[in-house]
Formats: C-alpha cells, structure tokens, sequence
C-alpha cells in the first residue's frame, strides 16, 4: 500500500513536472510568436489616406485636383478562362484608339497580357494601371474571374496640358510615395500632401470590429488646395496665341508671361514645346524645365529700358539729354559698336535712343553710369539673382562679377548682349519700371485655402529700386517707342501702350550666329494705371529675325483681347 | 440553522431581531446578484457586439458615400473645364465677336475700336 501510494505519487509528480515543461513550452518559449499568430488573427489595421490638396485657378475653378483611377489586376491562381481570349478582352481597354498605329499597338498589347497571365512563378501581377471609372465598369461587367482592380490616387487635369508648366507634375519617389516635381507641386510638395492617418483596432472572425479593446487612431491631415493668381481665360488666350505665334512666324520655340506689375502676381505663363503631366512618363526630362523660369537668354533691346533707368535714376542722362556720340559707330578698346540698321542720328535724345532702338546711345548712357554703377543697378533690379517665385525649378544666369567689368562689357550690356537673363527676370525688372519705380516679386500663389479656413500668403510689397521719376521718365519713352518705333506699324492705335521690342543674336561657341535671333517684346498697359504687363519670346523665328516683324505683332494679338478682358478702354486720340 | 422569515408586527419579531438573525436569505440574494450580473454581462456583450456590427455597416456605407462622392466630384471638376467649354462654344453657336465697341461715359454714340 505504501509502495504503491509512493509510485502513485512519483507518477503524479513526474506528469505534473511534464505539464509544467510543456506549458513552459507554449506560455514561455513559444508565447511570443504565438501571441504575434493570435495578433494577426484578430489585429486590424489600415491606412487613413490624406488627399493631395488641389491648385485652383483665380476664380477657385480647380487647374488640377485629387482624382482616383484604378489598378487592375490579375490573381492567377483564380484565372479560370483561356489567357489568350483574356488578353483580347482586355487589351482595347488599355490602348487608345485614336492612336495612328492603334491596330499594331494593340496587337503588343494583347501579347504583353497574355505573357503576364501565364506567367508561373507569381500569383499576382498588375496588368495595367490610371483605369478610369467608366473603363472599370465596362471591364468589371465582362465577369473575368481572377480580374480585380485596386484604388490608386491620381491627379485630374481639367484643362488637359494647359499650365502644365505652372503645375509640374506627380511622380513618385524612390521609396514609392507620390512627390511633387517641379511647378507649383514641386515647390509646395509639403504643404499638398498632407499626411496619412493610421487605424489600430481589434476585430472577431468575420472582421466585425470589437469595441471595448484597444483602438488607436491616428487622424490623416489632408493636404491644403492652393489658390493662385492664375487666370484660366488669360492662361488659356495665352497659350493658343503662342502656339499660333510659333507657327505663324516659324520659332524653334517660344514663351509668354503676363503678370500685374503692381503686386508681381503671376496671371499667365505659358511656354511650347510643353507636355502633358497626366502622362508626364511620356516626355523626356528637358521637356519638365520651365523655359519662362530657366532658360537663360540675352536679352537684346528691351534691356535698354532697365540701363535707361539706371541711367536717369543716376543722374547721369535726362530724357532731353542728347547723345553727342551717336553720329557714328562708337569706338570701345578697339571694338566698334554699332546701331542695328546702320543708321546714325547725331544729337539723339534719349527718348528718341529707346525710340530708335540705338545702340550707340545706350553705349553713352552706360559710359556715363560707369561699371560700378551699372553693376549695382542691375543688382537692384534683380539681374543675376533668383526672382524667388514660388516655382519649382527657378535657375539665375550669373551677372558678371563687379571688378570683372571691361569697356566693352559695359557697353555691350547697354543694349542687352553679353549679359544673360530669364524670363522672368526681365518681367519683373520691367515690372519695376511700371510699377513707380518699385520692384515686385513674382508669385504664383494667392492663398492657401484649408477646411474652413484660409490665409493669405501675397508677396511683400516690394523694394524701390529707382525713383518714380525716373520710372516716369523711362514709361513715357516705352510710350513713345510703341507709337514711333520699328514696332509701330503693329501698335494698337487708342490704347495706352508702353512697350518695346528686343531683338537679340545668339551667342554660340565665343561669337554670335549671323541669321538666328531671339525675338521678343515686352509691354505693360494703361502705361498710367496698369493692369498686366506682358512678355512674349519667340526663339529663333524664320519667318523673320526681327523682333518687330514677329514678337510685336504677337504681343498686340494677345492684348487684343487682353484689353476686353481686363476692361480697358481705348483713351479718344481724336481729343 | 433553520431560518424564518417573520411578518412584521408578529410576534416573533421582537425576540429574532435581538437575537441578530437576518431578516431574508443571503445566499438567495448572491445568486440574485449574480444572475443580474450575468445577464447584464450577457446583454451588453450582445449589444456590443452589435454596434461592432453597425459599426462595420456604417463604415461600409462612408466607403460607399466617400466612393460615389469621388465619381461626382471628379465629374464636377471636368464640367468646370474652360477649355471643352470653349471647344464645344462654337458647336452651340457662340462666335467670338470680332469687333469690339467701347462706351465713353461722355459719349453720345458708340466708339469703335478702329480709329
């Protein structure tokens, strides 16, 4: 009895000794993986998306907004039907038909899917991605078992390609998150996006979720639509007239900005070649460069009337000062410079230099300001220095250093050679000149607009760079170049013009190209009030190298309906 | 112990209640209690679980909504487009006018732009 009750009480013991190893096993050893198996099971979790904040144009209609297309997929493992007919079926869905090879692209097409749904070593492959809504339904009512599609942000661009350079585009990163390129999502990439928001909770079998555990939620902040000075009517006006200014006067290519002098505010701003940014893969990098923004250029005569400025604002020439060395070439270290029609007009004005578009008698203005002067002058009006407008992509030409000046360097820049800008560097610095004297930044963006709130973001108001009179003295001469000028059989009697045209070689390999020119004009109107000022740049025009003949005529077709649009009457001539 | 409940008034309630005995059961009462616990716990698990429920219908229903609501928006922005606006102008016979008169506040007569 005692022997037994002993062996009893081992085995007991012992089994006991067993169970507690083998919950050690479970509770202990293998609790942690375990816990994470049972933590899959009932654990929940998801992606609160932050929507991409949409840029809206001045009247708050969207220029591009946060749209959803679909990814479509295969599961292959479910594929019950032939891959061929698939294919088939499929492939019209993902080639446009308006294609001019669409027979021989779908036939690629077909044979690209056929070769993904046969592939072996994978169960899932995406067959095609940016499938709009209708394109799904259509595809979804074909009943494909094995054929599903998965939700992906897109960007919608009502107006096709229209601002494209404003915009710039979405892409992705390394990393595989949507990032903003150039533009306007370059440059406010951080404040669009937004951030994601997470949900954490516990949920039963069915995916009901359970409501006394544990949930966390960590809210998404949506991204900030952006509204800007961009006027869709000028936008849109701007952009066809180019396009026909291209082709009309034969340019490799061209640009056009039109912004209000007074605050810098940006209201069109239009370049071709251009692209497309809902398919922004399709184009080359060079084509993403704003040319308006990055493409340096000398910029010819329409630089006179920042020297001209200068000049007066110096004190160094009045508008009735008279050039006693514009009877002749002007002799320079041994260079000669020369007007651009061989034509020479002894005891010139400086009205009648920027009216005649002389050489000569800028190269006496800037003799009379001196290097240090023209120096710190085109400093001041932002020659060689970034504009600071909120684009994305903005690059500056390097303005000579100042003890690096020669004569001829000097006297060559008076008249916009051998000095380098962009676009929009001139339109700001012109800007200066109709806007009293005071020198605006350039900005896209008016205001930032969240859920029920919005903020203001305008530009300072501005640095003066040269007195009112001056400025003054510098319209009235751009009045009377429109009038009187190589221009004037373009000028639009009636209106109050101030403008001038810029008619620029190109420098190649250390000398200038004999026939290829870049044309251009710049003009703001009324001259005493004004309402835009405007560029327009043709590069390499064929039909014509001067600008007079090409740029100027293209700048008097786009204020034509400028003027209607922005309400501005023709002042009575016969007064 | 045997225990008796006593009527009020009787006359065993003098003596019982010097002597300290309680006047209900007890043990009736904890399974009372705990009966009443058991069904709460039992109610609201249920009810719980229900709202879990709802909750997981209502977010199908905000997926739904936010889903249409993506659809409609999209088609509003596309309808809000200048340019097909444009495009289509012409075929619903509006022409860009090709002369345009301006009103002085003094004039009498219209002026044309072609002077």
């Amino acid at each position: 009895m005692s022997i037994r009750l002993r062996v009893y009480t081992i085995l007991f013991v012992i089994l006991f000794l067993v169970l507690l190893g083998r919950l050690f096993y479970w509770q202990v050893y293998k609790g942690g993986s375990l816990s994470a198996e049972a933590s899959n099971q009932y654990k929940y979790g998801r992606t609160l998306e932050a929507k991409r904040g949409d840029i809206l144009a001045s009247d708050s209609t969207w220029l591009t907004a946060s749209g959803r297309t679909w990814l479509i997929y295969a599961s292959l493992p479910d594929i019950k039907n032939n891959p061929k007919e698939i294919a088939e079926k499929l492939a019209p869905f993902f080639v446009d038909d308006e294609e001019e090879d669409y027979r021989s692209r779908l036939l690629v097409e077909i044979d690209r899917i056929n070769n993904l749904l046969n592939k072996n070593e994978v169960v899932w492959v995406p067959l095609s991605n940016k499938i709009e809504e209708d394109a799904k339904k259509q595809i979804e009512s074909l009943n494909i078992e094995g054929i599903g599609f998965d939700p992906e942000e897109t960007r919608i661009y009502p107006e096709g390609s229209s601002a494209a350079h404003i915009l710039g585009f979405v892409g992705k990163d390394s990393e595989g998150e949507s990032k903003g390129y150039f533009g306007l999502e370059g440059y406010y990439d951080i404040t669009l996006s937004g951030k994601p928001g997470f949900l954490s909770r516990n949920a039963d079998a069915q995916g009901v979720p359970i409501i006394l555990e544990d949930e966390r939620r960590i809210s998404a902040i949506q991204g900030v639509n952006l509204l800007t000075n961009i006027n869709k009517s000028v936008q849109l006006t701007i952009e066809k007239k180019l396009k026909e200014g291209i082709e009309k006067y034969g340019a490799v290519s061209g640009s056009v900005i039109v912004a209000n002098p007074k605050d810098g505010s940006i209201l069109g701003m239009a370049s071709f070649p251009s692209y497309d940014p809902a398919s922004y893969w399709d184009y080359g990098d060079t084509f993403f460069n704003n040319p308006a923004i990055f493409s340096s250029f000398e910029p010819g005569s329409i630089f006179k009337v920042i020297v001209m400025a200068s000049g007066i604002d110096a004190g160094v020439v009045k508008p009735e000062t008279k050039c006693d060395a514009c009877s002749g070439p002007y002799k320079v270290d041994g260079y000669s410079i020369e007007t651009w029609n061989g034509e020479y007009r002894p005891d010139s004005t400086m009205v009648d230099v920027i009216v005649n578009s002389d050489n000569v008698g800028m190269a006496f203005v800037s003799e009379k300001l001196g290097k240090e002067k023209m120096y710190d002058y085109l400093k001041k009006f932002g020659i060689g220095d970034l504009t600071g407008i909120d684009l994305q992509g903005e690059m500056s030409p390097k303005l000579r250093d100042k003890g690096n000046w020669s004569n001829v360097d000097l006297a060559t820049s008076s008249f916009g050679q051998g000095v380098a800008t962009t676009p929009i560097q001139m339109v700001r610095a012109v800007s200066a000149i109709a806007n009293g004297g005071i020198l605006p930044r350039p900005q896209v963006l008016d205001k930032i607009v969240g859920e029920g709130w919005s903020e203001n973001v305008k530009a300072d108001s501005g640095i003066r760079v040269v007195s009112e009179e001056a400025a003054r003295d510098v319209t009235m001469m751009m009045v009377a170049a429109a009038k009187k000028g190589e221009s004037k059989w373009t000028y639009k009697k009636g209106f109050k013009i101030a403008g001038k045209t810029g008619t620029a070689q190109i420098p190649i390999a250390g000398h200038y190209d004999e026939e290829k020119t870049n044309a251009s004009f710049v003009g703001f109107a009324p001259y005493d009030n004004p309402k835009f000022i405007m560029l327009v740049i043709l590069q390499e025009p064929s039909s014509s190298p001067w600008a007079s003949e090409t740029a100027a005529p293209l700048w008097y077709s786009i204020a034509n309906d400028l003027f209607a649009f922005f309400g501005i009457q023709p002042e009575n001539e016969y007064n | 112990m045997k225990r008796r409940y006593l009527r009020k008034g009787g006359k065993g309630e003098t003596e019982k209640s010097k002597k300290g005995i309680p006047l209900f059961n007890k043990g009736i009462f904890v399974w009372v209690l705990l009966f009443i616990f058991g069904a709460i716990q039992v109610y609201f698990a249920i009810f719980v679980s229900a709202l879990g429920a709802d909750l997981q219908t209502l977010e199908k229903k905000e997926a739904q909504v936010t889903e249409e609501n993506k659809v409609l928006r999209s088609q509003l922005i596309e309808s809000t487009s200048l340019a097909k606006a444009s495009e289509n102008s012409e075929s619903l016979g509006f022409a860009k006018s090709k002369e345009t008169v301006f009103l002085g506040g003094d004039d009498f007569v219209a002026q044309g732009n072609n002077f």
